[in-house]
């Protein structure tokens, strides 16, 4: 059974939640392994893909439907330059007309240097073959020892502007799909403002607009299309404006079409995003709500991923990881946190070795008609040079896990929980001698972890415990983000002071939770959904929200809230 | 000062004439960008992005879609103009110069010292006759083949070149035609529109059946299926946890194992219900089978297919469900659980066609199909959208014609003739809306101004010469020959538009130059913020 490529397919609704996508694929591809002396314990094909260009070249693109707003991808055209034609400089006799042709071009995007030298990575690999630029590389295939980007340090805190900027692997011609903002009822841009806010009716009614719809629905068909045993979608979705509304439109049609799929969906909120304008701040946390309402009917699991210590508070304080440097403002930085997590808790199901099937991961986190569950995550995992993971876990483990779902706390009557530990190797599990030998006998992290909390008898009972050898990989682009005392290779040394910081991979633990903290965050919602005044806030009523529906809102979420209360 | 002034004192106030000129600006604005696109002379545009991406159209739809309009006015006639397409799908550049144009007459009048309510009121009265004007000039004949032929050949000649024009033409005309069905409303939905990357344009053509863009995915399925017997169905034949349940509760391995042998079993039962169908329809001669489902089909159920010479293709788009009982006959199962051969559709071939990673496969040689496809090839991706975005509007005014049972003569002529009406009404029109009736007339030739200048001609020489031909010809339509600059017949030249888009434009256009001519004040504060 372990045989079966159990195929996921990815939906990545909204730019901050392409920012997260983003820098995950460039974690999975950094973990690629291109010849057989090493192995590695990750199953790229559960989300990966192998095509062939009408070049016949091979290639090995995410299963992948990024949906974002026109205007955001900047220099990476729509396509993709992966399956794209060379073409020579634009002319106007492709246009199939007999008069006038005006040409109107755009200045081409400046691009940052980490793109320009993956383009120059590309034609490097394509070299030989001919003179075009701009052309595809095999990702399965190459196997080039040249200096690639990914060995350089750079510093891309300011070039990023879009997701787009720091995209290492090569996307499917048919992977971005973007949202024309003329049928988007966002408001004008304002004088010195760029809050153009919409809320998650407006993104509803735009998902049911024929032609997104259709197109829409038509490439999740032909990612599924391709899929021997697909087992079910992950989607990760802003939900602060009408994107989530989209997601939602999305999540109705998995259910009538892919009924017996599960979904696991991650919902995002931008924490550098604090609206300035009372309205827009309004509108924003009724999308939250919104979202959640429906998002909790629709799929499988919800994830709140969130920085803040609050999901609807645009200015709590963000959650503190003890051995990282966080830019709270910026959202190249604190996707990448985020990413870390998907990307460690994640393996549980696409590990190589004995993946869960999704939907025993479903059945594990969702007892008893609770939806959400809680993610979080320790990176690196603070584990010093000269200590063992043994030791670690007996002396230091309790509080190193930092929720990274709006600052839910996991101690309070936890039920389950499924733990990703990677990146410690066998020599790293116990050190010849000290104090644990019962740890001696075990050869692989997960097992220890497991028994260690097994026998340390915590609370909850049901617990998953999944490992991989394959550490993160932490380099370009993905950004520095970890205090001086992080070592090259992700351990901790206080001595250790490297003036530029470079951690080349770090071992992880990332964790998916269901306790009652949830249920807490959950009655907050409610209790501010029933606070709302919705005739107060005219751009709501514009979309269509009366105060009779927000009143069926507030109920339903009641009810959501109310699988957590204790008997 | 303006009140709002004392309350938020950084709000940005435009009062009276400057609003007015706001307004007149932007609308005149956006007028400048779509007027080189008018007519089957105008010029194609070539948008080329930042990051390559290129797009190429003449549409005023798809431009307005293009530019990131920054003009609250201007955005708000893209709007309103995208509107017009969504219904009718075709007429935007012409609403956008009218209007443009009918708030320039306004402002020369305004400059006189008339007040804008006055020329607003004008407005209407002149769409109203306008309408009049139309109901007499449209024809309301039998539509033939031929008429469609026309009138879609008008509309796409200005989208594509003439030769491509003329292809899409039949292919549009066949299309409808084959899908059109006595007593019912026509749905286009039932001509699907396939791309294909290779070849080029003028290689586009109608396919009477359908073509999908997957395949069998099983190597020893056969890619070519003779007097093919057809099994729509939207059941999954795909082994996971049942629909029912949300997963299995299980004590033991032993039981896990249990549970999932009898699911297999389940899935394996309904492959061999329809490996029975097969047996009993192609007994001994050459009949093949094909199963086309809209949910998926496992590696090990395609293994059973394939063993029996079964073509088995997965994940059918739920529209092609549809298009599939209507091409081929027989019907979309929901359940395998009685299955007779008349469920079954019947195809005279079957067939696979490779294309890089995507497999096409066409379902040709049927009886007689109300569903049709139209495939569209091209080198180039941005020559496939812009064929595509071309054979959308010719789809449309073929309907368009069928559903108003009428069509208008083209050229102009309808500008034209509703001109000398209107200034013929100013006479009657007491007080002082009668400028607001003169200034819709003066607006109305942009039309056929624009089409002469973008033809080349001058067009104030032009227009003399139509209004002269007009007031000779006694009635009949007099339209603009954009090949000489004379004056023609275009029902005897074969030149129609749609009534509905016509009567839809003066509608848009009266409706929109109004409001924004009685705008008095624009103010910039907190409402941006709002939504």
């Amino acid at each position: 059974m372990s045989q079966v490529t159990r195929e996921l397919i990815t939906l990545q609704v909204g730019h901050y939640a392409n920012f997260i996508g983003t820098h995950w694929w460039n974690l999975q591809e950094a973990s690629f392994v291109y010849s057989t002396a090493t192995s590695t314990n990750i199953n790229h094909d559960f989300l990966f893909r192998e095509g062939i260009t009408s070049y016949l070249q091979e290639t090995y693109t995410p299963r992948l439907l990024a949906i974002d707003l026109k205007g955001s991808l900047h220099s990476l055209p729509v396509e993709g330059r992966l399956y794209n034609d060379f073409q020579a400089e634009p002319s106007t006799n492709e246009a199939a007309w007999d008069g006038k042709v005006e040409f109107i071009q755009q200045l081409p995007q400046e691009k940052n240097e980490f793109l320009k030298d993956l383009e120059q990575e590309d034609l490097k690999f394509r070299g030989v073959t001919d003179e075009d630029k701009d052309i595809c590389i095999d990702d399965s295939k190459a196997s080039d020892n040249d200096v690639t980007p990914s060995k350089k340090v750079y510093d891309l805190t300011k070039s990023v502007k879009v997701w787009s900027d720091f995209l290492r692997p090569h996307l499917h011609p048919k992977a971005v799909y973007l949202i024309d903002n003329l049928m988007v009822n966002t408001g004008r841009a304002s004088a010195g403002t760029s809050e153009n806010i919409w809320g998650f009716s407006s993104g509803y009614s735009t998902f049911q607009r024929e032609e997104v719809e259709e197109e829409i629905v038509d490439r999740i068909r032909c990612l599924a299309e391709s899929c021997n045993s697909l087992q079910g979608f992950q989607i990760l979705t802003d939900i602060h404006d009408g994107m989530g509304g989209i997601s939602c439109g999305i999540l109705q049609h998995l259910g009538d079409e892919y009924g017996s799929k599960n979904s696991l969906t991650f919902t995002t909120s931008p924490p550098h995003l604090i609206p300035t304008m009372e309205p827009a701040r309004l509108l924003m946390q009724a999308s939250i709500l919104q979202s959640y309402r429906e998002m909790c009917q629709l799929s499988s699991i919800v994830v709140p991923l969130n920085m803040r210590k609050s999901m609807l508070d645009f200015e709590a304080p963000c959650c503190a990881h003890q051995h990282l440097v966080l830019k709270e403002y910026d959202a190249y930085f604190t996707s990448s946190v985020v990413a870390a997590f998907l990307d460690t808790v994640s393996l549980a199901y696409r590990s190589r070795a004995s993946p869960l099937p999704l939907a025993n991961v479903v059945d594990i986190l969702t007892p008893t008609g609770r939806k959400v569950a809680g993610g979080s995550l320790s990176l690196p995992l603070g584990i010093k040079s000269n200590q063992s993971f043994a030791e670690w876990l007996h002396e230091e483990h309790e509080c190193s896990l930092v929720s990274v779902s709006a600052g839910c706390g996991y101690h309070l009557d936890p039920v389950s929980e499924l733990l990703t530990v990677r990146g410690i190797p066998p020599s790293k599990l116990n050190r010849s001698g000290p104090k644990y030998p019962g740890a001696r006998s075990y050869t692989n992290a997960a097992q220890l972890y497991s028994d260690f909390l097994q026998n340390s008898s915590k609370p909850p009972n049901m617990r998953f415990v999944a490992g991989v050898e394959d550490p993160l990989k932490t380099t370009a682009p993905f950004p520095s983000i970890f205090s001086p005392s992080v070592t090259d290779d992700g351990y901790i040394d206080t001595c250790h002071k490297s003036s530029v910081p470079d951690v080349k991979s770090t071992p992880c633990l990332a964790g998916l939770h269901q306790s009652r903290g949830l249920g807490i965050l959950l009655q907050q919602l409610y209790t501010s959904a029933k606070k709302f005044d919705v005739m107060k806030v005219p751009s709501l009523l514009e979309e269509g929200v009366d105060k009779e529906s927000w009143g069926v809102l507030t109920e339903d979420l009641q009810e959501i809230a109310s699988n957590y209360c204790s008997k | 000062m303006a009140a709002i002034k004392t309350l938020n004192p950084k709000a940005e106030v435009a009062r009276a004439a400057q609003a007015l000129s706001i307004n007149i600006s932007g609308a005149r604005g956006i007028q400048d960008v779509l007027r080189t696109n008018l007519g089957p002379k105008g010029t194609m545009k070539m948008l080329v992005s930042g990051a390559g991406d290129i797009k190429i159209t003449k549409d005023g739809n798809i431009l307005l879609h293009e530019m990131q309009i920054q003009h609250p006015t201007a955005s708000m006639i893209a709007k309103a103009c995208t509107a017009q397409d969504d219904v009718i799908g075709d007429g935007t550049t012409s609403t956008v110069l009218l209007i443009g144009e009918m708030l320039k007459q306004a402002e020369i009048q305004i400059q006189e010292g008339l007040h804008p309510r006055l020329i607003a009121e004008g407005f209407d009265m002149a769409k109203v006759k306008a309408q009049e004007v139309l109901d007499k000039v449209r024809m309301s004949e039998e539509i033939t083949r031929e008429r469609l032929c026309q009138v879609a050949r008008t509309a796409l000649r200005t989208k594509v070149h003439s030769d491509l024009a003329d292809k899409l033409t039949e292919v549009c005309v066949d299309a409808v035609l084959a899908i059109k069905e006595e007593g019912k409303p026509l749905d286009l939905h039932m001509v699907e529109v396939m791309d294909m990357q290779h070849k080029t344009e003028l290689d586009t053509q109608l396919v009477k059946g359908l073509v999908l863009d997957h395949g069998g995915r099983h190597p020893d399925m056969p890619k070519r299926a003779t007097n093919a017997h057809i099994l729509t169905c939207n059941v999954s034949m795909e082994y996971e946890k049942t629909e029912v349940t949300s997963g299995f509760f299980y004590k033991s391995a032993e039981e896990r194992e249990k549970l999932v042998g009898a699911e297999r079993e389940f899935i394996e039962e309904r492959v061999k219900k329809v490996i029975e169908l097969k047996k009993k329809v192609c007994t001994g001669n050459k009949d093949m089978f094909v199963v086309i489902n809209q949910k998926g089909i496992d590696p090990m159920s395609l293994d059973m297919l394939a063993k029996e010479g079964i073509m088995g293709l997965r994940r059918a788009k739920r529209r092609n469900m549809e298009r599939l009982a209507l091409a081929c006959g027989g019907m979309a199962m929901n359940s395998f659980d009685d299955l007779t051969p008349d469920c079954l559709g019947y195809a005279g071939s079957v067939y696979e066609h490779v294309l890089g990673e995507t497999k096409y496969t066409f379902v040709e040689d049927l009886k007689n199909p109300h569903s049709v496809t139209i495939l569209i090839k091209g080198p180039y991706k941005h020559t496939l959208t812009q064929t595509k975005d071309a054979i959308r509007d010719g789809l449309r005014a073929i309907k368009n014609a069928l559903d108003d049972g009428s069509l208008v003569p083209g050229a102009g002529a309808f500008e034209v003739a509703a001109y000398d009406a209107l200034i013929k009404y100013e006479n009657e029109v007491k007080g002082r809306a009668r400028y607001g009736v003169r200034a819709f007339a003066d607006a109305l030739l942009v039309i056929p101004k624009t089409l002469a200048s973008n033809s080349g001609y001058d067009p104030m020489d032009s227009l003399v010469k139509l209004r002269e031909e007009f007031k000779a010809s006694a009635g009949t339509p007099v339209g603009l020959d954009i090949a000489t600059g004379e004056a023609l017949n275009p029902v005897d030249a074969g030149i129609f538009d749609n009534y509905c888009v016509k009567r839809h434009m003066l509608d848009a256009c009266s409706v929109i130059a109004r409001n924004l001519l009685i705008v008095d004040e624009i103010m910039r504060a907190g409402l941006s913020q709002l939504k």
